[in-house]
């Protein structure tokens, strides 16, 4: 009956030549798409993978559960120790292989983000968002910062030391409006640096900073004194410095080992050697940063998805409904389909946009949109997947779906990156006569 | 029921829903000061919102799901349900579970006894609903009111399905925690293998099933209205480039999509609640109200979140506890996997 054949027999009934052409190997997708690397990124991905599995997947749940009851600093280190931490940048600065630089400067971080958020989404966003404290002394293209901060943080962090970096740039009225051309234009500014002897003095709130409560460093963005957001410049706080203070610690929906924090300054002393960038430079490294990290936020989103899409398999695996396993059911198997494929398409929209040489805005934001949005999807359906057991906390995919929901806000909502889609196209496919007009 | 009473009904509802359920769930924590919860439920069943199966309970006869939604259909219990969800879904679906439990029983056996008809190891379809498939033998998953101190287990037979009752303190029963939202009700999974005591009497589990749909539906509708409510509210104090946030189109589009899906929902509910008769044409309404309307629900509590940004993720304005609330809310058994497959079932539908 060779309608009852599976893939492998009709394949053994071909000569060589049709075997060879025929793939019915039983491998499972992630190690398919691992071997389409190129070979650099092939081991760095096994190794997100085992670390992940290793480290921060047992300590998920107990994270989302009760977030201070996890050493985030402890698990930094270790993943520092690995090397993770201090790969934005080649040696003499940082650890990343020049090798992987020159395929692609933002698919390290895209498979980190897959592999870690794959096992918790708010660990996952604890360890990277390091990396997007430090992304602005790299896109900044400011040689002192490069080699006088980072190779500075860098090594603290190599002897040891928790140095986690923290990107500050949302404000209590300046969310959406620090993420787009036109709001910004407009937007109430209230973190503002004044000139002083040696300086600058800076006063103001950020709000939501990932890490901000365990972080060392800070890259901080605030308007020059009577100037609006085309005046923002970059600078590197420390935690050390007088009038810089920590305040509430927000109460998330999920993602909830990451912390997000108010950071409050008193007229804290900056001194000029901790400008990055130019003066008014960084409006433009703030928006070459969203570049930079939003194909990142999509691979967020694609880890937790994938998360959340392999714990329903194991529940389809291991639970009977009705004396049949839950997976044998033609539904669940449609269901399963639908979302691996929608996974498949996120990954593939990922690695393409890392694949340019250098990030850009429409492509950043396509993926980020894309990405969060279909995760958010994925997580719903793997809750109904598991039927009256989605909403427990112990299975993992109510939380996933949780960490996932996050992704379509932060790095700009999903309408503003829409937004950013468009004007990122303006000289090309938009060609919008008054698109800046007010 | 006429409108001029479905209006006090509603007028009540919402009195008491801002009074008493705002003031608990309003407290500085994740899903409110759930130590509040049974004095609230007291009053609730004092003022005659919750039914008991006693019949000198005020609510015995109008509370939600009392004995009036067999004669005078399910209008005034959707009202209730959808009034207390403007609050907190946790509450009402408190509410929906003990009118549930108190249905089947024609004498005050219990005081608040819970109602267990969905097998966890069982998929919904017709067969099983005409009492035609054995009951795969494990747990039930059970919506139980605070303070429960009886179950109602249903149990198909040759003859059809029939009603056991057993006190609490002879079922094995595990609190299904921690969970993604309505904490504030109880959903449990329990354990017997005491067949229990026969009761006269027994409903039609498309009875109790149309209800059960139905009070999601509008638990769902209520919850994500209030949420719709916080974010047109944020939306026109909240300044964003220079305006207020509701004059952006985004914004916009994001509120006039929620509305849009939650009056047509809500229409359909209430049309569907018009059927008086539990007819099979009633109960597969209220099987496409389950399935689309707590998506829609679900999806405009999103919308709703969404427009709040990174406020409506966090605690503050209580918006992500709503999502949290529709999402379990879209879990709750049936499954709208199950419910789908059942609409789709033509010829089995015929039959019928």
């Amino acid at each position: 009956m060779i309608s009852g054949l599976t893939p492998r027999e009709a394949r053994s009934r071909l000569n060589l030549m049709g075997r060879l052409l025929y793939d019915a190997r039983s491998i499972d997708l992630w190690k398919r798409d691992t071997a389409t690397l190129p070979r650099v990124f092939r081991s760095m991905r096994r190794r997100y993978r085992a670390f992940a599995q290793r480290e921060i997947a047992p300590l998920a749940l107990q994270a989302d559960l009760d977030p201070p009851s996890v050493d985030i600093k402890g698990l930094f280190l270790k993943s520092a120790r690995e090397g993770f931490q201090t790969e934005l940048t080649p040696w003499p600065i940082g650890n990343a292989r020049y090798r992987a630089l020159f395929h692609s400067l933002i698919m390290a971080p895209a498979l980190k983000a897959e592999e870690f958020c794959a096992a918790c989404g708010g660990l996952g966003l604890a360890l990277l968002a390091h990396d997007l404290g430090m992304a602005p002394l790299f896109a900044s293209g400011d040689l002192r910062a490069l080699f006088k901060w980072m190779r500075r943080i860098y090594r603290e962090i190599r002897d040891g030391e928790p140095a986690i970096a923290a990107y500050a740039i949302t404000e209590p009225n300046a969310g959406s409006d620090v993420e787009e051309t036109q709001g910004a234009s407009r937007a109430r500014i209230s973190c503002r640096a004044r000139k002083a002897p040696g300086g600058w003095r800076i006063s103001g709130t950020k709000v939501f900073i990932s890490d901000g409560a365990v972080a060392k460093w800070i890259t901080l963005f605030a308007a020059l004194e009577k100037e609006g957001m085309e005046s923002w410049t970059c600078f590197l706080l420390d935690k050390g410095m007088e009038g810089l203070s920590v305040g509430r610690s927000e109460r998330k929906m999920g993602q909830r080992a990451a912390d997000a924090s108010e950071l409050i300054l008193e007229d804290v002393f900056v001194p000029h050697e901790r400008v990055i960038g130019p003066l008014r430079g960084g409006w433009a490294i703030n928006r070459n940063v969203l570049n930079f990290s939003r194909p990142v936020v999509g691979a967020i989103a694609l880890g937790i998805a994938r998360g959340a899409w392999e714990r329903a398999l194991d529940f389809c695996h291991q639970t009977r409904m009705g004396n049949r396993p839950l997976i044998s059911y033609q539904d669940v198997q449609l269901e399963l389909a639908d979302m691996l494929a929608k996974i498949q398409a996120m990954r593939a929209l990922v690695w393409q946009a890392v694949s340019y040489r250098v990030p850009f805005q429409t492509a950043s934001s396509i993926t980020k949109v894309f990405c969060s949005d279909t995760a958010w999807e994925v997580c719903n359906q793997a809750m109904a997947i598991l039927g009256d057991h989605g909403f427990l906390h112990c299975h993992g995919v109510e939380k996933a779906a949780r960490d996932a929901r996050l992704t379509q806000i932060y790095e700009g909502t999903n309408q503003i990156n829409r937004l950013a889609i468009v004007e990122g196209q303006l000289g090309a496919e938009f060609k919008i006569g008054d698109f800046y007009a007010p | 029921m006429d409108r001029e009473t479905l209006d006090a009904f509603a007028h009540l509802a919402r009195t008491f829903a801002r009074k008493e359920v705002r003031n608990m769930v309003g407290r500085d924590t994740r899903d409110g000061d759930l130590a509040l919860l049974p004095s609230l439920l007291e009053k609730a069943l004092e003022t005659g919102l919750m039914t008991s199966p006693d019949p000198h309970s005020p609510g015995h006869e109008l509370g939600v799901w009392g004995r009036a939604c067999l004669t005078e259909g399910p209008t005034a219990s959707l009202v209730i349900l959808e009034e207390m969800a403007r609050e907190c879904a946790g509450v009402a679906l408190c509410l929906h579970a003990a009118g549930l439990g108190a249905l089947e029983l024609d004498e005050p056996i219990f005081k608040r006894p819970a109602l267990a008809f969905f097998p966890r190891n069982q998929r919904l379809t017709w067969e099983f609903l005409d009492g035609e498939e054995e009951v795969a033998p494990g747990p039930f998953t059970v919506l139980a009111p605070p303070q429960w101190d009886g179950l109602v287990i249903y149990r198909p037979s040759p003859r059809g399905w029939t009603a056991h009752v057993l006190e609490r303190q002879e079922v094995s029963w595990e609190d299904l925690t921690p969970r993604t939202g309505l904490i504030a009700s109880g959903i449990i999974q329990v354990h017997s293998e005491n067949p229990g005591v026969q009761i006269p009497g027994t409903r039609s589990p498309r009875v109790l099933l149309r209800r059960h749909l139905l009070g999601l539906t509008a638990i769902g509708v209520g919850n994500a209205l209030g949420a719709l409510a916080t974010a047109e509210e944020y939306a026109a104090q909240r300044y964003q480039g220079g305006a207020a946030i509701d004059s952006h189109a985004a914004v916009r589009l994001l509120l006039g999509e929620a509305r849009a899906w939650l009056t047509g929902v809500r229409n359909q509910l209430y049309m569907a609640a018009q059927e008086d008769r539990d007819t099979r044409e009633a109960l597969e309404r209220s099987m496409v109200l389950a399935v689309k309307g707590t998506e829609h629900a679900w999806r405009a509590t999103s919308h709703a979140l969404q427009v709040l940004g990174g406020y409506g993720y966090m605690e503050d304005y209580r918006l992500e506890k709503r999502l949290r609330d529709a999402m379990t809310l879209k879990t709750l058994p049936p499954s709208a996997r199950d419910l789908t497959l059942m609409l789709g079932h033509r010829e089995r539908r015929e039959r019928t």
